[in-house]
């Protein structure tokens, strides 16, 4: 576990000493910032209209951090000295994660400034704030899985940020899908998509259906990362 | 090295700031009671020649003091048209607003009938049937008046 | 060949704990008032459907409301795969809104075994309230006195009462015109009204009505002014007298039509007023309580008030200012009597429960004003109270979702410049401080 930890560590800090961290974390706040003056044109103080696009772009933003993770190693040429080392692969995978999911995070919590300030302003309903965060926590988890054994399949950072943007999207409009379907295809096109999880953390509930959607999600990430890379070592 | 990622994090934050700037554009979000959302056809009226209101045989012209709610002319929504434009009444239309602009141009303003809770009447300006523009009935119902339609009030 | 097995393993986990979580409803709810938790009453209700039950709500995209709509639907869903459901907006889709009659944002059609039966709110008391009055699978007669120049039923003018009509065989009542001259109130009538007459009621009839109400039974009586009806022989019974005259509210009136009242004052807690915010009460008389002491099973409810600078003009032919022979406000405009007792009967005791509303008014249930403010709401509550439907699901009372927050110019330069300007720039300065030490740190070191 240390040796996760100390991977996780030299990536979250590699992230955020870069020109590339300073500006992801600066673009995401103001980003969010813009679509919480469109949230708030309902005249309404609540928050699903600002955590729903969140969601969105917070799959965005983990392509291009997660890029980083296996391709970016491979480029430098430092990969093959990772998993040489005497590591286990399943460190390696944990120490990824957590260096991805931990940089995301930190910048998602950043935006914690917009709550605050629509607390400022009116009196929204606390409980979506919080499980809208909470599924943020869950969504970053299980996108930057997805988004490590992109890039441990690949050799370019290109390629992985858009190999995993495009399986997120694909992710998103397979939902789309749903609304032309009945019976069976229809739902599980809509089990399969984000977007019908997120629902409820935007509301304010927690479902064991949603949580479980983004775990498995995340385990699924897991498990391909350490097939990948278990090949390619 | 640093130049590299200096130029992907630009990247990042032009990607991250355009996607909303986008959706800003789209007009899609809910906005404030009252606020129009979009120009069906824009003003002032001095920049139309003529302004005419046309119902079957009946036309009546608009003087350009009364001619205010229809230059611009501003919907309070746009919906999609997911039924066909006979059930917002507008295949046929019941009436067209035509324009004359100074430079010599048309614009044609198809009319349909007041929406669910008459407090809109649908419109489209053609060629664009794909979306139905929602104008206040407070807007045409007095100058619809002048060619004999009269819309129910909400 | 281990590889492929531990990724079909995963797999099949995967699929397992996703079916598994899908077919749970487990949840926790940290929404205000646990608003999309379905209480105990609602799931055992929705697991008693036994065939399709469609649930159409049509509501506006603004504001959240839709997206709150298909939210909570979808727990019904959940609890039933038989409940389905879909969120309309009946600006986009006019035909479907036509068809179902919908002249009102925020309603829901609930229909099932061919019946309908529509809800007033997306919320879960009145969603699970059309349910069971679905699933009670039966029409209730709604008995209308006719013949003294009342609106018709059938008359689609703004002067007349289809939409009540409509609204009454959308609530699964259906409207049915009683001759009380030659026998006394039919059986299967849910409740008796007596809608607006301008000529009196012959004496049989008002028999023929007290007679019923005294005997458990409902009346809804809505008088008017502009009339030779003296409705106070069917009202004295249950402690309410109709004054007449022409109520006159110069603070809460239509524009500057102030017999066009508005009413915003709900002081009783009765059941007949919940989600009505405000009435339009044209040309109406007042009411007033007087109530015998001598009738302890007797109460009335003070359903609408006018405002305290209201007042009853008695001689509205001839002006309309306060004098001494008006009445001062605040003007009552609405009441509920509900009168039990315990009778004795061949077979025991019996608690016998008489209902009667009173409205001074009639002109409100007109097409013209049907539709207004919150008056087809009154009306609903009024008729499912009078024939004791009010109350079929017990919820808990949730808290209002409605949270204010006009986007000011102010308020929206404010959110720019901390969110998009400030913040990010400090990060920006955090970040190349950061960058600028290490770099004076490498530099040291080499």
């Amino acid at each position: 576990m240390r040796a996760a930890l100390t991977i996780a560590r030299r990536d979250l800090a590699g992230l955020f000493l870069t020109p590339f961290g300073i500006g992801a974390s600066a673009g995401f706040v103001a980003v969010s910032g813009v679509a919480l003056v469109i949230d708030l044109r309902g005249n309404q103080a609540r928050l699903d209209g600002w955590f729903g696009p969140l969601f969105f772009l917070v799959g965005l933003l983990v392509a291009l951090l997660t890029m980083r993770a296996f391709a970016d190693e491979e480029r430098a040429g430092t990969l093959e000295l990772l998993l040489t080392a005497p590591v286990r692969p399943a460190e390696v995978v944990a120490g990824k994660l957590i260096g991805s999911a931990a940089s995301a995070l930190a910048i998602i919590a950043c935006t914690a400034v917009c709550p605050w300030l629509v607390t400022t302003m009116a009196q929204p309903d606390g409980g979506p704030i919080v499980t809208g965060y909470v599924g943020l926590v869950l969504a970053v988890v299980a996108f930057s899985a997805v988004g490590l054994a992109v890039s441990a399949a690949t050799g370019s950072p290109l390629v992985a940020a858009a190999g995993t943007a495009a399986v997120l999207l694909g992710a998103w409009s397979v939902g789309l899908l749903a609304a032309s379907l009945t019976g069976l295809p229809k739902v599980l096109c809509e089990q399969i998509a984000p977007g019908t999880h997120v629902v409820g953390f935007l509301r304010g509930t927690l479902s064991l259906d949603d949580v479980v959607y983004f775990l498995g999600m995340a385990a699924a990430g897991v498990v391909a990362t350490g097939l990948v890379l278990r090949s390619r070592r | 090295m640093t130049r590299r990622v200096t130029r992907r994090g630009a990247a990042l934050a032009a990607v991250l700031v355009l996607v909303p700037a986008m959706a800003c554009q789209s007009g899609k979000k809910a906005a404030p009671a009252g606020e129009p959302v979009r120009i069906v056809v824009a003003g002032p009226v001095g920049a139309y020649r003529e302004i005419a209101i046309v119902a079957g045989a009946a036309r009546a012209l608009i003087q350009s003091d009364a001619a205010g709610p229809l230059a611009p002319l501003l919907a309070a929504r746009t919906v999609p048209a997911a039924e066909p434009l006979a059930s917002y009444g507008l295949d046929p239309p019941q009436a067209r607003v035509e324009y004359a602009t100074t430079t010599g141009d048309r614009i044609l303003v198809e009319i349909g009938h007041t929406d669910f809770d008459h407090h809109f009447v649908y419109v489209v300006r053609p060629p664009d049937r794909a979306t139905v523009d929602l104008v206040p009935t407070s807007v045409l119902a007095p100058l619809l008046a002048r060619v004999g339609i009269a819309l129910p009030s909400a | 060949m281990r590889r492929v097995i531990v990724a079909v393993v995963a797999l099949v986990v995967l699929l397992g704990a996703n079916v598994v979580a899908y077919r749970n409803d487990r949840q926790i709810d940290l929404s205000a008032g646990s608003r999309f938790t379905l209480s105990p009453e609602t799931r055992s209700l929705a697991k008693a459907v036994r065939s399709e039950l469609k649930v159409t709500a049509f509501a506006s995209p603004k504001g959240g409301v839709a997206t709150d709509a298909r939210f909570l639907l979808s727990r019904y869903h959940q609890v039933n795969r038989r409940i389905t459901f879909s969120v309309v907006d009946p600006d986009a889709h006019p035909t479907q809104a036509a068809r179902l009659g919908i002249t009102q944002y925020a309603t829901v059609v609930a229909t099932y075994q061919g019946r309908r039966v529509d809800a007033a709110d997306v919320d879960e008391l009145e969603i699970s309230t059309a349910i069971l009055r679905l699933l009670r699978g039966k029409t209730r007669n709604a008995c209308f006195v006719t013949g003294h120049g009342e609106p018709s039923l059938d008359d689609t003018s703004p002067d007349g009462m289809s939409q009540l009509a409509a609204a009454l065989r959308h609530n699964a009542y259906e409207p049915r015109a009683v001759d009380l001259t030659k026998g006394d109130v039919p059986a299967d009538c849910a409740f008796v009204a007596v809608a607006g007459p301008t000529d009196p009621l012959v004496q049989r009839e008002v028999d023929a009505i007290n007679g019923y109400a005294s005997r458990a039974g409902r009346v809804f009586v809505m008088a008017t002014p502009a009339s030779n009806a003296d409705p106070n022989p069917l009202l004295a019974p249950w402690g309410v007298r109709f004054a007449g005259g022409l109520v006159i509210d110069p603070d809460r009136s239509q524009n500057l039509d102030f017999d066009n009242v508005i009413a915003e004052s709900f002081p009783s807690a009765n059941p007949v007023t919940r989600g009505v915010s405000r009435l339009q009460l044209p040309a109406g008389g007042g009411l007033l309580v007087d109530a015998p002491k001598d009738r302890p099973g007797l109460t009335v409810s003070r359903l609408a008030e006018s405002s305290a600078r209201a007042f009853v003009e008695t001689r509205p032919d001839i002006e309309t200012t306060f004098d001494a022979l008006d009445i001062p406000g605040p003007v009552l405009l609405a009441t509920a009597s509900d009168d039990s007792h315990v009778e004795q009967q061949a077979t025991g005791e019996k608690i016998v429960r008489s209902r009667v509303i009173a409205v001074g008014d009639a002109a409100w249930a007109t097409n013209r004003y049907l539709g207004n403010l919150s008056n087809a709401r009154f009306l609903l509550n009024a008729v499912n109270w009078l024939a004791e439907e009010e109350q079929l699901v017990a919820t808990t009372s949730r808290p209002a979702n409605d949270r204010p927050l006009p986007l000011t110019p102010e308020r929206q330069r404010r959110v720019l410049i901390v969110s998009v300007g400030v913040v990010p720039s400090l990060i920006v300065a955090a970040g190349v401080a950061g960058l600028s030490l290490r770099r004076r740190r490498r530099g040291r070191g080499a």
